[in-house]
């Protein structure tokens, strides 16, 4: 996926100001940033949910600006949402049989078929045991593990990941990024918008540091966490104090 | 097995239903029995049709008064102003509500913002401006009503069971694109928009298109069944058809039976339309208001997913109920429509009664 030079913007207030950025085929890309420094609508326009006032993004060569997202969806662009939003009538198989049903091209031609790879999915990511339960009686955890199998159940070429380890415990975190480590084994890239600075670090092939609607660095995780000004920026003081 | 005995069951009711009207006349049974019937099957499309939109996918609307209407109308205007056959005037209803239900759908649907109340306020604003079009316009009717003459049915067929046949067929119809729908990916894309659009979107719903084939399809229903009632009110009037009656009927039925599956508008329609018939009668129409305001808050309380989710688990101790005391009522001369009304209230007792523990 590449996005070049997008601007968006609030009642006046630029929320991106000519963002560029790329994301390879099986890569991970960290995006971090202060809170307010476009992450989120970051994803949003890359998902499709806001309208562009400059700039493009293409996808597998084909430029998607204009596509509505459920045609992103269709060409293998999946996202999660910070606060999961699992479907609340149906339970957790059928919540990721939806998304097999009306995943990449065509999808699963049967609500049946659909069934049985969304069992597939949940196995996956250890989930089987939940997969009759309502969505309203999993934890924090268990729904972002969901979040994770409904976009796989899309056959996704990319997963814009909002924030999947925020709140969680050391133990579910490692279970989450365990879990992203699997999911980038598959081929597919993910582009994992996070605070959790060390989890990044760890997981990401690139980070690309956003800060005020721009992008203040961009690299290696262990070399872009140095530099003076992401540190000044992100962590509100300088080297010496961090 | 289970499948097996489903469809045979459900093949001894389908030709009962065929043989009733044959059955009616050899045996000299009053012809109400027809037009109750008749009547049912009017409103299982009717809340078919309410259901489609605002039970699968939730877009809750008050708006089926422009649909029927608009069917009403189309195939009543069809027929006096330019001598339409009435098999063509009622398809041409359908069409009028489908117009209808495209147009609302396009200016809805494409500002995106319209959900929610505002979508139900935006309905019933369009079933009081269609009431008023068709009140002000000399040609639609202009205040006048539109009286149809006495039509001819096909293969010696009274007016009561060719309106018996036709209805029973219009609501089959309906019950079968309902119980597709809710099967089908369709159905689960429906689903999944009524849950949460946004993310059904994100995640390759075509949420645009599966909302306007679900309004249209709507109307369709709506609208056909609204033509083949011009036919049986044979004295159309604006007044009557665009009041509020048919969208409170239908979102009473739909909420009483269960609103996401297909089976609940059925079940709703049976359940409204059995008691409040026999509510009906010269000083019993508050009666009837009174009966079924209690048992909608009793179900809306108790309830949220209608008495379907209650059918599953209890569904043939209820019947048996239900028959039962409509048995024990008839063995005592009660008639067989009141028998009726009261077996119905018993199963609706017992399906409403909290589980134990």
């Amino acid at each position: 996926m590449d996005i070049h030079g997008v601007r968006k913007s609030f009642g006046g207030v630029y929320a991106l100001r000519g963002v560029s950025l790329e994301v390879r085929k099986g890569e991970i890309v960290g995006l971090i940033g202060p809170n307010g420094s476009g992450k989120s609508t970051l994803i949003n326009v890359a998902a499709g949910y806001y309208r562009l006032e400059a700039g493009r993004i293409s996808f597998g060569g084909v430029d998607i600006t204009e596509l509505a997202p459920h045609r992103r969806a269709k060409m293998g662009l999946a996202r999660t949402y910070q606060h999961p939003r699992p479907f609340g009538s149906m339970n957790v198989r059928d919540n990721v049989a939806v998304v097999a049903l009306f995943g990449r091209g065509e999808g699963i031609g049967t609500p049946q078929s659909a069934q049985r790879s969304a069992r597939q999915w949940l196995e996956l990511l250890g989930l089987e045991a939940l997969e009759e339960e309502e969505v309203g009686s999993l934890t924090l955890q268990e729904r972002r593990m969901l979040e994770l199998a409904r976009v796989l159940a899309s056959d996704p070429r990319i997963i814009l990941a909002d924030e999947v380890l925020a709140g969680l415990t050391a133990s579910e975190t490692e279970r989450v990024m365990e879990a992203v480590r699997k999911i980038q084994a598959m081929g597919v890239a993910l582009l994992v918008v996070e605070h959790n600075v060390k989890a990044v670090s760890e997981l990401s092939d690139r980070v690309v540091v956003l800060h005020e609607g721009e992008v203040l660095a961009e690299g290696a995780p262990c070399e872009v966490l140095q530099k003076e000004s992401v540190r000044v920026a992100y962590l509100g003081g300088s080297a010496g104090d961090a | 097995m289970r499948k097996q005995g489903a469809i045979w069951a459900i093949g001894v009711a389908l030709a009962g239903l065929l043989a009733l009207p044959t059955l009616s006349r050899s045996l000299g049974l009053p012809a109400y029995y027809l037009v109750f019937l008749y009547f049912f099957f009017f409103w299982v499309a009717q809340a078919t049709s309410w259901n489609m939109i605002s039970g699968y996918a939730g877009y809750f609307s008050f708006g089926q008064g422009a649909f029927y209407g608009a069917g009403v109308y189309g195939a009543a205007v069809l027929i006096d102003r330019h001598g339409v056959p009435y098999g063509l005037a009622v398809l041409g209803g359908a069409l009028a509500s489908v117009i209808v239900a495209y147009g609302i759908g396009l200016v809805v649907f494409r500002l995106r913002q319209i959900r929610g109340p505002v979508f139900a306020l935006v309905t019933l604003a369009v079933a009081i401006a269609l009431h008023s079009l068709v009140n002000n316009v000399g040609y639609l009717d202009g205040g006048q009503g539109i009286p149809l003459p006495k039509l001819e049915f096909p293969w010696g067929l009274s007016d009561v069971e060719f309106l018996y046949y036709a209805g029973l067929a219009v609501g089959l119809m309906a019950v079968g694109v309902g119980w597709w729908m809710y099967r089908s990916r369709y159905g689960w894309g429906l689903r999944a928009i009524h849950d949460d659009e946004t993310v059904a979107e994100g995640l390759g719903v075509p949420t645009f298109a599966y909302k306007m084939t679900a309004l249209a399809a709507s109307g369709a229903v709506a609208g056909l069944s609204g033509g083949l009632h011009a036919l049986q009110v044979r004295y159309v009037t604006a007044d009557a058809v665009f009041s509020l009656r048919v969208p409170l009927m239908v979102i009473m039925m739909c909420v009483l039976g269960g609103p996401r599956h297909w089976l609940g508008p059925v079940l709703g329609a049976g359940v409204v339309h059995s008691i409040n018939d026999r509510l009906s009668g010269p000083g019993m129409g508050r009666v009837s208001e009174i009966v079924m305001g209690l048992l909608l808050m009793v179900v809306v309380a108790t309830l949220p997913e209608g008495i379907y989710g209650r059918v599953k688990a209890r569904g043939a101790l209820a019947g048996a109920v239900g028959l039962t005391v409509m048995g024990m009522a008839m063995a005592g001369g009660v008639v067989l429509l009141n028998a009726l009304a009261i077996g119905v209230g018993a199963s609706v007792i017992l399906l409403v009664v909290p589980r134990r523990g």
